[in-house]
């Protein structure tokens, strides 16, 4: 069976470059002098470095005060296995769309089964072309090489080799010059091969294995038997996760927020791949952003959560979403990461449009409302609702459009008409029920929220009508009410919530303003509405 | 024509007549009186400038062609576009818009107490296409806010009603068409101060007694004289002493 492996020997540096390389022009031209070392903080090595890091003598596997003495401007980043390991994976989702096998070798590898593969691409040129231009967009440095088993593949991809062939002799050829040194075993193993004189895997696979299996471990045996092909490693293949996860990290800190809407750029642009391939919409993005406390390079600083009325895919739209929600925040510290999560995910059903009237503006409703409430926040974008209560405060309520949205796009996608019983079911049991419309009922169009004492000389149209609230509500506060009662001088007293008797009044006052006034039980006089 | 003249021309400052044609389409206001004054009705697009007071009657005025504005968008259309309240003055009651066919579903409501966001809103919603009506409650206006409201008007197809008090400053805004409300005992006393393509009018009531009885009187006379139905708040006075000072001259207490 044929197999590819991918190393990518720089694949944290790639992607700190990668990051940076989007950002503003001026950060670009200071980046591209600046020599970039990547320091594994427990062997105080340098495990990765560019170009121009390279160009001042430093060299992989130097210490940092080496380096640090060959130049004085030396940017260092500390070596993270899990971030590569993260990336890794990115890789693998990517890679997942046009290669079906794809096992991980963490931290920077992967290998790819391309024995099955070739019934569907013909030929291994065709096939590669693909993969390239797949990581083409990543702009990494990678070794591909084949193999007949993974370690062949592994050993000759990690020594530097580039290598895509079908043909075994050109393989074995290319590995036969391999030194020991670049074998996956033991230093113990490598030691003992090394007293024996062996020093090239020609020599080492001209020996019997039984002379071999005298001097080495089980393990090493195991290896070189793999390395032949002789016996098969087990290997755990990439699953999809049914999330969308993604993190930049920030080579330089961010506290402008412009600047931070390129890096959510790059995440979104990843949201839609995803979500397209999967004919997906999502409604809510979180945003995590990280910032550096005590030399703790990545601590979670705020969230942001972005809804969105209609399911979306595109970047667009959501950026442009989320540019009107980061035009609302402030920044405490300078941001060094940025984080996206989407849990949850609808499929795509699409509006209905006509197709002859078509779209007339550039926006849903829904979208409208989302672009709405993330800029002026959620409960200030509101959707009026009819309450099943007799008090005109409580017969008519508020609600954050978002929350009653999802209900009413369903409503829309109905598109015939006839609502199903389920739906029927659904709104008896929500509030946003419609009750029965008594046309006659003289109710105010604008109800205050506080009603304000009457000051002001008032002409009587029509009243009294008498409300209050219902016996079982009214018990609750009864002691409120006679208190308020006994102190009716002292006018301080706050107006009882939920139990009150109130004999209401239609009148105009002297400049024609028609109010919605009201008698308390102690002969108090309010405003309650206006007739508009 | 002149050159002088031309430029003013150029720049739209002068109107002519030919313009006419050009003049959005006309929906009935639901009042007689109005549509007489009016050409027929209240534009369908663009900017209506509204000074009024809160309370006299300058909802009811607009309700009825709210709800032909409704009719139009669902005669041409199964689904309705929505109407947007700005900035209302108090909590809208559910029951006033059922009352005038006009369905909640067509709704949204924008509490945004700063000018500038109210102002963002409005723009947003007029240029989306999906509102064809929307009611801002704003104080202060400037010439390139109405301009740029009267632009996305334009271009989402949608009416812009904006209510201010009549004691605003008093600037040409480049509206389509402005009003002047004051209370009437039978309805709302209109004073057309601009109107796009039409000619100047003398003020005119309109009589709201037909479409609700119980807020306006039948007849004109201003019934102060019947005083067993005048409300003096004794008590609120007593409660407010700070403000007891203003009215002492009509003291009929309900009590």
């Amino acid at each position: 069976m044929l197999w590819l492996y991918i190393d990518f020997p720089s694949l944290q540096l790639d992607c700190l470059q990668a990051d940076t390389s989007v950002s503003t022009v001026t950060e670009r031209s200071y980046c591209n002098d600046q020599a970039i070392v990547i320091v594994d903080s427990k062997k105080n090595c340098i495990v990765q470095l560019n170009e121009s890091a390279r160009a001042k003598g430093i060299q992989q596997g130097m210490g940092l005060g080496m380096a640090a003495s060959l130049t004085h401007e030396l940017c260092v980043v500390p070596y993270q296995m899990a971030e590569e390991e993260a990336y890794l994976l990115t890789l693998a989702e990517q890679l997942y769309s046009v290669t079906a096998s794809i096992a991980l070798f963490p931290p920077h590898g992967l290998a790819l089964k391309v024995g099955d593969m070739l019934q569907l691409y013909q030929h291994l040129t065709a096939y590669i072309e693909i993969i390239n231009t797949v990581l083409a967009s990543f702009n990494l440095k990678r070794n591909l090489a084949c193999g007949y088993s993974v370690m062949s593949a592994q050993l000759l991809a990690c020594a530097g080799v580039n290598l895509i062939t079908t043909d075994q002799n050109i393989m074995t050829k290319k590995s036969a010059d391999l030194s020991i040194e670049q074998l996956f075993i033991t230093d113990k193993a490598k030691n003992s091969l090394a007293r024996l004189g062996i020093k090239t895997l020609a020599q080492l696979q001209a020996l019997p294995v039984k002379e071999l299996t005298k001097r080495l471990d089980s393990n090493t045996m195991e290896y070189l038997a793999q390395l032949k092909g002789q016996t098969d490693k087990s290997l755990q293949f990439y699953q999809p996760k049914h999330l969308f996860e993604h993190s930049v990290e920030l080579l330089y800190e961010m506290i402008n927020l412009d600047f931070l809407l390129q890096p959510i750029k790059q995440l979104l642009a990843l949201l839609e791949v995803f979500l397209l391939r999967r004919d997906y919409v999502c409604l809510q993005l979180e945003f995590h952003l990280y910032h550096r406390i005590d030399g703790i390079s990545h601590v979670l600083q705020q969230s942001l959560v972005i809804n969105s009325a209609t399911g979306e895919y595109l970047s667009a739209q959501w950026l442009k979403l989320v540019s009107l929600k980061l035009s609302s925040i402030k920044l405490h510290a300078p941001i060094t990461k940025v984080n996206l999560l989407v849990q949850h995910f609808q499929s795509n059903t699409g509006e209905i449009n006509d197709i002859f009237l078509g779209k007339r503006g550039q926006l849903s409703f829904a979208q409208l409302a989302s672009l709405l409430a993330n800029k002026l926040g959620d409960e200030k974008v509101l959707c009026l609702q009819q309450g099943n209560d007799h008090r005109a405060e409580l017969a008519s309520c508020y609600r954050p459009f978002i929350n009653c949205s999802t209900n009413k796009i369903n409503r829309n996608n109905n598109h015939t008409g006839i609502a199903t019983s389920k739906n029927v079911g659904a709104r008896n049991t929500d509030s946003s029920a419609t009750y029965s419309v008594d046309k006659q009922l003289l109710r105010p169009s604008f109800i205050l929220a506080e009603p304000e004492p009457l000051l002001s000389n008032i002409r009587v149209l029509h009243g009294p009508e008498r409300i209050s609230t219902a016996w079982w509500e009214q018990s609750k506060d009864k002691t409120t009410i006679q208190s308020f009662n006994g102190e009716a001088t002292n006018g301080n007293e706050p107006i009882a919530e939920h139990g009150y008797q109130r004999d209401y009044f239609v009148a105009k006052n002297s400049q024609g303003q028609c109010c919605w006034v009201y008698r308390e039980l102690n002969n108090q006089w309010y405003i309650h509405g206006y007739f508009s | 024509m002149n050159k002088m003249l031309k430029q003013l021309h150029h720049q739209g400052k002068i109107w002519s007549a030919d313009q006419v044609k050009n003049v959005v389409e006309i929906i009935d206001s639901g009042y007689q009186e109005l549509n007489q004054h009016l050409n027929g009705g209240l534009p369908r697009q663009g900017v209506i400038e509204v000074q009024t007071i809160n309370g006299i009657g300058e909802l009811r005025l607009f309700l009825p062609y709210l709800f032909n504005l409704l009719q139009a968008e669902l005669a041409q259309q199964q689904q309705s576009r929505q109407i947007v309240f700005i900035a209302p003055p108090a909590q809208v009651n559910a029951l006033m818009l059922l009352q005038a066919s006009i369905p909640l579903d067509n709704l949204l409501i924008i509490s945004s107490q700063k000018p500038e966001e109210s102002l963002w809103a409005a723009e947003q919603c007029l240029k989306s296409g999906c509102c064809f009506a929307v009611l801002l409650w704003q104080q202060l206006l400037a010439v390139h806010q109405v301009k740029r409201l009267k632009q996305a008007a334009m271009t989402g197809s949608a009416v812009q009603i904006i209510f201010r008090s009549p004691h605003s400053v008093d600037l040409a805004l480049p509206v389509s068409l402005s009003v002047a409300l004051e209370a009437q005992p039978t309805g709302i006393k209109v004073k057309v101060k601009k109107q796009l393509g039409g000619w100047p009018c003398k003020p005119f009531v309109v009589n709201m007694h037909k479409q609700w009885p119980s807020l306006t009187s039948a007849t004109d006379s201003t019934s102060d004289g019947v005083i067993s139905n005048v409300v003096v708040p004794l008590s609120s006075r007593q409660r407010f002493k700070h403000v007891a000072k203003t009215t002492d001259t009509q003291r009929i207490s309900a009590n």
